[in-house]
């Protein structure tokens, strides 16, 4: 209740009340970064990329795939094995959106 | 839930506006012309001016037979082209990926307008006998073509296309005819070669 009134009287904190807890968590932030860069990107080039481990990449590879945002295509490139990743259009919607509220935010704060 | 407290959270907010342009940045760098590529091509531009000067043999270039003169940027052209084709394609190589991705495809579909334009545009000057204005036009679509990848790779890129756009117009508007080879050196050459030590020297990415 108190929230929703900060939120009301409060442009930063009603923007900040709209973010989408998925792609704020920096390691995935940088994946969703990556993806609507370069359209596609496997395994290896988003691990060395962002610097992560195997399995942290792949902790939030899986998270970022059960909320849609990403799909993996798996194939075989002179005989091994590669998954690639892109960004779907349920991502990049989330991904503009999120854009979108760190500005308003950082020009809000501007603004004083 | 509230996943942002102020004022920390217009920090974040700063800050992770900063890491999605770094990772972006990083994500596209290698569809960008590496450093020893921007260096060797503006070697070969640099060639190309050399050896248009040899081949007028003392009378203005603009009075060249056109068809020594293309032939000889036509090698510029490809030598470059095959350049800036190697060194991506070892470059996508070490970062896992191939040249043919769709970030390339969509940076090609939008330099060919602007290359096709400064063909079609180059054969009728030939067909008018205004050579003069080549030289010009051709930094002007270059610059157009290289303008356009700009917005699917880094900054750098963008700038690059900007220098070329105005070079271009200045170099058709204010430019005596006898100076226009130098600025194909100065640019296609010059820039270029800045852009290769920039990129080399500064991110690293040679």
């Amino acid at each position: 209740m108190m929230a929703t009134s900060m939120a009301l009287t409060n442009p930063i904190a009603a923007t900040i009340e709209s973010i989408d807890e998925v792609v704020h968590q920096k390691v995935r932030l940088s994946i969703m970064s990556a993806l609507v860069a370069a359209d596609d990107a496997d395994f290896r080039t988003l691990k060395t990329a962002l610097g992560v481990t195997d399995g942290n990449l792949s902790i939030h590879l899986t998270k970022l795939e059960e909320a849609g945002y990403v799909e993996a295509r798996k194939e075989f490139v002179q005989k091994k094995p590669r998954t690639t990743y892109t960004i779907t259009d349920a991502g990049r919607a989330a991904f503009v959106a999120y854009l979108t509220a760190l500005e308003q935010i950082v020009v809000a704060a501007k603004k004083g | 839930m509230q996943i942002l407290e102020q004022p920390n959270g217009i920090q974040e907010a700063a800050e992770n506006l900063k890491l999605i342009r770094e990772t972006m940045d990083r994500s596209t760098r290698h569809s960008s012309l590496s450093g020893v590529a921007g260096l060797l091509i503006g070697a070969w531009a640099i060639t190309g001016v050399v050896a248009t000067f040899q081949l007028a043999n003392g009378t203005p270039p603009g009075q060249m037979h056109p068809v020594r003169l293309l032939a000889v940027w036509a090698v510029v052209l490809v030598l470059s082209a095959l350049t800036d084709f190697a060194f991506n394609k070892r470059r996508a190589i070490t970062v896992g990926k191939r040249i043919v991705s769709p970030l390339g495809a969509r940076m090609l579909q939008a330099a060919w307008p602007s290359f096709f334009s400064g063909f079609v545009v180059t054969i009728l000057m030939v067909l008018s006998g205004n050579l003069d204005s080549l030289w010009g036009i051709w930094m002007l679509f270059y610059g157009i073509a290289i303008s356009s990848v700009g917005l699917f790779s880094v900054r750098p890129v963008s700038i690059l296309g900007a220098a070329f756009v105005i070079a271009g117009a200045l170099t058709l508007i204010f430019l005596p005819p006898v100076l226009n080879l130098c600025m194909m050196a100065v640019s296609f050459g010059g820039f270029h070669i800045v852009y290769g030590l920039w990129t080399g020297i500064v991110r690293g990415d040679w």
